[in-house]
């Protein structure tokens, strides 16, 4: 733990929103405002790699792209720790001043084959971003592709081939070395392996192990699927309808989730294994993800979740710190005995 | 007993091919499973294996340019008399078309590409109640709410009304499950159904799909790449890999004592709940090829830990049944059964 300490946060993002406002109706008079990430907090330490998992609209992606200010956040901080040592707030800094800043973030997309500019060659894919920044010098800027080529385990005799010639898997290797060009600290990695087949899922898997190990990368790791996450990340946090309800050590959330969502969530993991087949045996989750333009009063999970009661439905529960490290945003996280399956509720107050 | 005993769907050595402008793409090249009465059958594999063609071929609804062009599909619907071999029958054909929807349905990935965005849900899943029976307007509407009822859609009389656009991703794969069973098929073939949906939406659907089995007394024919889904549902699996099944049996035999090189490399590059990096991921070398790129011999030779070259880049391996119900193609498994004879 004192070396957790000693370490400096490379990031420290303190209540971020991100609100997108719709219009519709005649002449766009309506308005309806999507709270889609909704006071997000966390901290990340160099070298470390944080998992945010949930479901389809609960804010994942967004987070992700206020982090590398595709999205403009409609409020918090995201503190980003400069190599000197000095903290900037990336989440207000304007446009030019952001551009030292873009290069030490970098994003790797899910869809290999709509990230990539089918009209580029390789050389070109992975060399753009490179002029883009005036890094390196023209000569040099090839010699930097073959090498990152190799990194990422392509070979340089692909460097004039267009993207339509290579596999899934083999453009997910292009995006990572454009992701990597600029040397970037912090690489965000938003479902990069989900469009991919099993077999070559594992390998751009254990590439981005090695190379985080090589270069010192600290990775922001957003997936859906819970089984990669607790392979890939020492940490976890977990997100619904634009909030996180728990976060802590990777080991410890899966052992020993506190927040009655997580539990749901890992219960509808389908095991691979015939002979325990938990998403048969066990009551699945009831009803549907919330609507983020209305989220329900109180708590967000409470018509979901099998423990509410009076308190859930009024008022909401902040994120704080358990006994062992973790953090739930829960009334009941300290009654609550979730760590088997289905999970239940403590002696004083037996499950309705 | 003999004829409970038969198969509901017998496919024998089925061949579907495309003919495209570079050649001729065998998606599926061979394929042979038996489909048992009141069973689940998982059809599993990564892109390009021909698994959803395979499931498209039975009903004849293979995209064009694709064509059965080989093997038999022994259709036995109704026990006691013959069976019909469906790779026999005209695709647009009426024979094919009595059977389409009404004995053997299908549901897709992709709900808002199968359903109509025009159409309200109770009418699209109406039409084939009045295709396929002949119960009046009054009669067909009352068996669709209760078909939309059964796939657990809250106040079903107030959905039939609904367009899709109005509906959630989980509950418009309802109302397709609800049109795929309204006739009581025999047979329903899944493509991928909960793929594009959340885990928690997926762990309903198919907790749904297994009740409504039961219920129904049906076969389901499920095709998934999802080890996870296959170990949570499947009594039988075939393993597929570029047109050919290389492994099947029973799902407890294909978890725990995989014989394929392929099937074993699967089921370990898939990270379980609990392992971390210190326990690393299996990883299968280089890529599943293209179509046209077929290799020679065993098709997942180039990929194989256990090749032997001259052997599996130059012959393809036999079929080799080593337990009822059981199926190896690998020459590991020829080894095998030379050395018990």
């Amino acid at each position: 733990m004192s070396e957790l300490e000693d370490q400096k946060n490379l990031l420290e993002v303190r209540d971020l929103r991100m609100h997108f406002t719709r219009r519709s109706g005649m002449f766009r008079r309506h308005s309806t405002t999507v709270r889609a990430v909704d006071g997000v907090s966390f901290d990340m330490s160099e070298g470390e790699t944080l998992g945010l998992v949930g479901e389809s609209g609960c804010g994942k992606t967004s987070v992700g792209r206020s982090l590398i200010r595709t999205y403009a956040p409609t409020g918090g901080q995201v503190n980003y720790r400069r190599s000197d040592g000095d903290q900037v707030d990336l989440a207000t800094l304007p446009g030019k001043a952001l551009r030292p800043y873009r290069r030490e973030l970098r994003m790797i997309f899910q869809d290999p084959f709509s990230s990539l500019n089918p009209r580029m060659t390789v050389r070109d894919i992975i060399a753009e971003p490179l002029r883009n920044n005036r890094t390196a010098h023209r000569r040099k800027v090839d010699e930097k592709v073959v090498d990152l080529l190799q990194i990422v385990g392509l070979r340089a005799d692909y460097l004039d081939r267009y993207p339509h010639a290579f596999s899934g898997g083999e453009r997910q290797r292009i995006v990572i070395a454009r992701a990597l060009s600029l040397d970037p600290r912090l690489v965000i990695a938003d479902e990069a392996v989900s469009a991919l087949d099993v077999s070559v899922r594992a390998q751009i898997l254990e590439l981005l192990v090695d190379l985080q190990a090589d270069h010192g990368l600290t990775y922001l790791f957003i997936s859906h699927d819970l089984a990669v996450v607790r392979y890939m990340c020492d940490r976890v946090a977990v997100m619904y309808v634009g909030k996180i309800v728990e976060i802590g050590q990777t080991g410890t959330v899966y052992s020993r989730p506190r927040h009655p969502y997580t539990r749901a969530l890992l219960d509808s993991v389908p095991e691979p294994d015939p002979t325990r087949r938990n998403l048969l045996t066990q009551e699945p989750l009831r009803g549907e993800v919330a609507d983020p333009s209305d989220p329900p009063a109180g708590c967000s999970f409470n018509p979901r979740c099998p423990f509410a009661e009076e308190i859930c439905r009024r008022e909401e529960p902040e994120l704080r710190t358990l006994d062992d490290g973790t953090q739930a945003a829960c009334h009941f996280a300290e009654e609550l005995n979730l760590a088997s399956p289905g999970g239940r509720a403590g002696a004083e107050r037996p499950m309705r | 007993m003999p004829e409970s005993s038969d198969p509901l769907l017998k496919v024998e050595d089925l061949r579907t091919q495309f003919e495209t402008d570079h050649g001729t793409v065998r998606a599926v090249d061979g394929v042979s499973f038996e489909l048992p009465r009141r069973k689940t059958v998982c059809i599993v594999g990564e892109s390009g294996c021909g698994k959803s063609v395979t499931g498209r071929s039975i009903l004849q609804v293979v995209d064009k340019p694709g064509k059965v062009t080989g093997g038999r599909m022994l259709w036995h619907g109704e026990t006691g008399s013959a069976p019909v071999d469906l790779a026999s029958l005209d695709p647009k054909g009426s024979e094919i078309r009595r059977i389409r929807g009404n004995e053997i349905s299908m549901v897709f990935q992709e709900p808002m590409t199968s359903l109509s965005p025009v159409h309200t849900i109770g009418n699209q899943i109406m039409e084939a109640v009045r295709i396929h029976t002949d119960l009046d307007m009054a009669a067909a509407k009352e068996r669709v709410i209760e078909a939309l009822d059964q796939v657990g859609m809250p106040k079903p009389a107030e959905r039939f009304d609904a367009y899709t656009f109005q509906l959630s991703g989980g509950m418009r794969q309802r109302a397709m499950i609800a049109m795929a069973l309204v006739c009581r098929p025999k047979l329903l073939i899944a493509d991928e159904p909960t793929t594009a949906l959340d885990v928690t939406t997926q762990a309903q659907i198919l907790r749904l799909l297994a009740s409504l089995q039961a219920e129904l007394d049906m076969s389901v024919l499920f095709v998934t790449h999802d080890m996870g889904v296959v170990a949570q549902i499947a009594d039988e699996v075939v393993v597929m890999y570029l047109g050919t099944v290389v492994e099947s049996g029973p799902v407890e035999q294909i978890f725990h004592d995989p014989q394929h090189p392929y099937t074993q490399a699967l089921l370990a590059a898939v990270p379980r709940i609990g392992q971390d990096r210190s326990d690393r991921l299996v990883t299968i070398r280089g890529t599943v090829p293209g179509p046209q790129a077929r290799p020679p011999g065993c098709p997942f030779h180039p990929r194989c830990d256990h090749v032997r070259p001259g052997e599996c880049d130059v012959r393809e391996p036999r079929t080799v049944t080593i337990a009822p119900r059981r199926d190896v193609r690998c020459v590991l498994a020829e080894d095998q059964e030379e050395s018990h004879e």
